[in-house]
C-alpha cells in the first residue's frame, strides 16, 4: 500500500494505492494525519485501492473522527464499486461523503 | 409535614394480604398485609370477585361464593375506596382477586400454568410480527421493534437486533415446553436473519459485532445502525446490546446444535474477551468505542473505562448459564464463577445501603453521577443477582454466592417491596437524605413487568434450592400480583407497567408491547424458569422438554437436556422419545442423551422428574 499526496487549488488530494487491510490500515492513517494537519479541505483518492478490509473500513471512520475534532471537510474520491457495496453492507457509507472522482469531491467540498 | 387528619379525602387503591375473622353476615373480615398490618374490609354491594385466569382462560367469576373464598389465611387482592369517618377510613372493596381456588391453591402453581402462559404470549408475537400461524409463512422483513398495545405495528420501520434477539429466546423456550414446531421455525428463521442482516464480522480481527439495528428499504440494501442510537450508550457499541444479541440464538442452539449459531456465540465472545475484557483490574468494560474497540477511548465521554451491572452480571442470565448447558464446556463454567466473583466482590455497599452498588471506574470505585443512575438502585437488578448467584451456586458451589443472594432475597422486601398492595417497584434512591424514613421513588411508584420476574424468580428459586417457607411466602405473593394484574385479557402478552395498585398504566411508550426492551424475552424466560423450579423442586411434578437437533450439530451426538443450571442430585431423567418412540441411549443422572445417528432432523421428547422436591 502506497500513500501520495499532492495539492489541487488549496485542496489536499491523499491518493491510496493498493489494499487498506489489517497490515496496511494503522501506517496508512499515521501518514494521512501527519500529511493533512493545516490543511482545510482533503480528499481520498480510493481510485487504486481494490480491497478495504474491516480495519480498513475502521480506520476510515477514525480519520473522519479526526477530521471533525479540526474542523477538517473531506470526501472519498473513486470509491469502488466492490468497496462501496462493503460500505454499504456494514452500514459505514452514511459516514463518509463519496464522489466519483477527485474533481467531483473538489467541487462537492467547496460547495459546502 | 401533612397529618394524618388532613388525608380526610376519598381515595381508592388496592390491599394485598391475608383473611382473618371473616363475617359473612356482615360481608366483612379483616387483611393481613405482608408487614403486618391489619384493615378490616367491608365488601361494597356491588363488589364482585374472580379467581385468577391465565391468559387464553375466560373470566372466572366467584361474586356468588365470596366467603366460600374468604377463609382465613387466604391471600387475595382488594380494590375498594377509603372512605372517611370518625377521623379515621373505613375501607370497601369493590373487586377482590383470589390467586386459587383455596388457601393452599395458588394457580401459577398448576404444572402447565406457564407452559400455556409462555404459549399464548409468543401466539400473540406470532399474530403480530407476521400475521400467520403457518411456518411456511414467516417472514423476518415484517418485523418491527415497535409493537402497540394491541400488537399492531406503527410506521416505524426499524428492526433493532436485541429485540429480535428476544423474541427469538421467546420462541425457542416456547418450543422447548411445548414441542410445537412453529416456535422452532421462527426461533431458527430469526438467528439466521440476525447473522445475515444484523452482525458485522471484521475480518481482520476474527470477531464478530453486532448493529444496534436496520432500517430495512424495500429494493435496495438495508440501512445499518452501526453504533447505539440510545441515548445512554450513543455512538459506542455497549456491552449490554452484544450480550441480548446472543438471548435468542443462544437458547436455539440449546435445542438444535446448530454449528453457524455456535460459531457467531464463539466469534462474539471473542470480542467480549479481547475488547470488552479489563485484563488488569478485572470485569467487563460496559462500551467500547466503535472505531477503535478501545474502552478506554476519549471518545466514549461518560462511558469511558466504565464497568456496569449489565456488563459484568447479564452474561449468566441472557447467554452464558443457556450456553453451558448446551455444551457443558468448563470454561463457560469458569466464566460464569468469574462474574459471580466480580459481583460477589465489588457490588455489596451494606454499609451505606441496602441496595448494591451497580456503576463503577475501571478500578470498581463507586460510579454514582453517572446519567441516569446517579447513586440509585435499580430494584430488578438487586433481585437478579440473587437468583442467578443461587443458579451459578448449584453447578459451581461457594458460599459467598448463597450469602449475598440470601443477604438480598432477606433485605429486598423492606426496601423494593410493595407491602401494601404486593409487587415490586421500579428505581430507587440508594441513600436516604437527610430527615427522610422512606427511600425514594426516582420517578415514580409504578410497577414494571421485568422486575416482577426478577422478583418471583429469586424467591421461586431461593425457595426451591434452600427450602425456606418464607421464600416460597414472597415466590407467591409476587406470581400472585403478576399473575392478577400484568396479564392482559383483552389484547394478549403482559402489559409494560401497572400503577402501583395493580391498574396498568397505558401512556406514552409503557403503552407499548414491543418496543426496545420489551419483546418476548423476560415474560417467557419468566415462564420458562418458573415451570422448571415450581415442577422440578417445588411441588415434584414431571417437567417434559422438547429438542429438535440438527444432524451432526451437538458434539459427539450428545443432547445435554438439564432445564437450567439444576443440582444434578434434585433431578433424574425418566424417559426420552426420539419421533414419537421410546429410547433408551440416555444418561439418568448426568441428563444427557446419545442421539441417533440419522440425516433428518429427530424430535426428542424428554421427561424430567425431581427427586427431592419440596413439597
Amino acid at each position: 500500500m502506497e500513500i501520495v499526496f499532492s495539492e489541487h487549488n488549496g485542496v489536499s488530494v491523499a491518493r491510496i494505492t493498493g489494499d487498506l487491510d489489517g497490515n496496511t490500515a494503522p501506517a496508512a492513517e499515521t501518514k494521512i494525519l501527519e500529511a493533512v494537519t493545516g490543511h482545510e479541505l482533503i480528499v481520498l483518492d480510493m481510485t487504486e485501492c481494490g480491497y478495504v478490509s474491516s480495519a480498513g473500513l475502521r480506520v476510515l471512520l477514525m480519520l473522519g473522527k479526526q477530521f471533525k475534532t479540526q474542523n477538517i471537510r473531506w470526501a472519498l474520491a473513486g470509491v469502488s464499486a466492490e468497496v462501496a457495496d462493503v460500505m454499504d453492507m456494514t452500514g459505514f457509507s452514511s459516514f463518509f461523503i463519496m464522489c466519483p472522482d477527485i474533481a467531483a469531491a473538489m467541487q462537492t467540498l467547496k460547495e459546502q | 409535614m401533612n397529618k394524618c387528619a388532613n388525608m380526610g379525602f376519598e381515595f381508592s387503591d388496592t390491599i394485598a394480604g391475608y383473611v382473618s375473622d371473616p363475617v359473612p353476615a356482615d360481608r366483612s373480615f379483616k387483611l393481613t398485609t405482608r408487614d403486618g398490618r391489619v384493615f378490616a374490609v367491608k365488601l361494597a354491594d356491588s363488589c364482585f370477585a374472580q379467581i385468577a385466569r391465565n391468559l387464553d382462560e375466560p373470566y372466572m367469576d366467584c361474586t356468588g361464593t365470596i366467603f366460600e373464598h374468604t377463609t382465613d389465611d387466604r391471600y387475595l387482592f382488594a380494590y375498594g375506596t377509603f372512605y372517611p369517618q370518625d377521623g379515621d377510613h373505613v375501607f370497601e372493596a369493590q373487586s377482590l382477586v383470589f390467586p386459587g381456588k383455596s388457601a393452599a391453591n395458588f394457580r401459577f402453581e398448576e404444572p402447565d400454568w406457564w407452559i400455556k402462559q409462555a404459549r399464548s404470549i409468543c401466539d400473540f408475537f406470532l399474530r403480530s410480527q407476521f400475521r400467520t400461524h403457518d411456518k411456511d409463512s414467516i417472514d423476518y422483513s415484517n418485523y418491527r421493534t415497535q409493537l402497540g398495545l394491541s400488537g399492531a405495528q406503527n410506521k416505524t420501520m426499524r428492526q433493532e437486533t436485541d429485540t429480535i434477539s428476544r423474541m427469538v429466546y421467546g420462541m425457542a423456550s416456547a418450543f422447548l415446553l411445548t414441542g410445537e414446531d412453529i416456535y422452532l421455525e421462527v426461533a431458527e428463521q430469526g438467528s439466521v436473519y440476525l447473522r445475515e442482516r444484523m452482525r458485522f464480522y471484521d475480518t481482520d480481527e476474527k470477531i464478530v459485532y453486532w448493529y444496534h439495528g436496520i432500517d430495512p428499504v424495500p429494493g435496495a440494501p438495508d440501512h445499518k445502525v452501526f453504533a447505539s442510537e440510545f441515548g445512554d450508550d450513543y455512538f459506542a457499541i455497549p456491552m449490554y446490546e452484544q450480550i441480548y444479541a446472543l438471548a435468542g440464538p443462544t437458547q436455539t442452539y440449546r435445542i438444535t446444535g446448530d454449528p453457524a449459531i455456535m460459531n457467531d456465540i464463539s466469534l462474539t465472545m471473542e470480542l467480549f474477551e479481547r475488547f470488552f475484557l479489563d485484563k488488569e483490574q478485572g470485569g467487563y468494560f460496559s462500551h467500547i468505542d466503535p472505531v477503535t474497540l478501545n474502552p478506554l477511548s476519549d471518545e466514549l465521554g461518560n462511558n469511558k473505562g466504565r464497568k456496569n451491572w449489565n456488563s459484568v452480571g447479564d452474561h449468566a442470565p441472557a447467554y452464558l448459564i443457556n450456553l453451558y448447558l448446551a455444551t457443558g464446556d468448563p470454561k463457560h463454567l469458569e466464566m460464569l464463577t468469574y462474574c459471580a466473583d466480580c459481583i460477589c466482590k465489588y457490588f455489596p455497599d451494606y454499609e451505606k445501603s441496602p441496595f448494591v452498588q451497580e456503576r463503577f471506574f475501571a478500578d470498581w470505585s463507586h460510579d454514582k453521577s453517572w446519567g441516569w443512575q446517579q447513586n440509585r438502585a435499580v430494584i430488578g437488578h438487586n433481585l437478579k443477582i440473587a437468583w442467578n448467584l443461587m443458579r451459578i451456586n448449584s453447578l459451581a458451589p461457594k458460599d459467598t454466592y448463597v450469602e449475598l443472594a440470601r443477604k438480598i432475597g432477606d433485605i429486598m422486601p423492606d426496601y423494593g417491596m410493595d407491602r401494601q398492595r404486593s409487587g415490586w417497584y421500579d428505581v430507587m434512591e440508594r441513600e436516604l437524605r437527610t430527615g427522610e424514613e422512606h427511600h425514594r421513588f426516582v420517578w415514580h411508584d409504578r410497577k414494571a413487568w421485568w422486575q416482577q420476574e426478577q422478583a418471583i424468580l429469586a424467591y421461586q428459586i431461593l425457595y426451591g434450592l434452600l427450602g425456606e417457607e418464607e421464600y416460597l411466602k414472597l415466590a407467591r405473593e409476587s406470581a400472585a400480583f403478576y399473575n392478577a394484574f400484568f396479564l392482559d385479557h383483552d389484547d394478549g402478552a403482559v402489559y409494560f407497567n401497572t400503577l402501583a395498585n395493580g391498574l396498568p398504566y397505558l401512556m406514552g411508550t409503557e403503552r407499548m408491547k414491543g418496543s426496545h426492551s420489551m419483546s418476548a424475552y423476560h415474560s417467557v424466560e419468566l415462564a420458562y424458569l418458573s415451570a422448571v423450579y415450581i415442577n422440578l423442586l417445588h411441588t415434584g411434578k414431571p417437567l417434559d422438554l422438547y429438542f429438535k437437533p440438527v444432524p451432526d450439530g451437538f458434539p459427539d451426538g450428545i443432547l445435554r437436556v438439564c432445564p437450567d443450571m439444576l443440582p444434578l442430585e434434585r433431578v433424574t431423567l425418566t424417559e426420552v422419545e426420539v419421533d414419537g418412540k421410546p429410547w433408551t441411549d440416555f444418561d439418568a443422572e448426568r441428563l444427557t442423551v446419545k442421539l441417533p445417528d440419522c440425516t433428518e432432523r429427530p424430535k426428542i421428547r424428554v421427561r424430567l422428574i425431581s427427586k427431592k422436591p419440596q413439597k
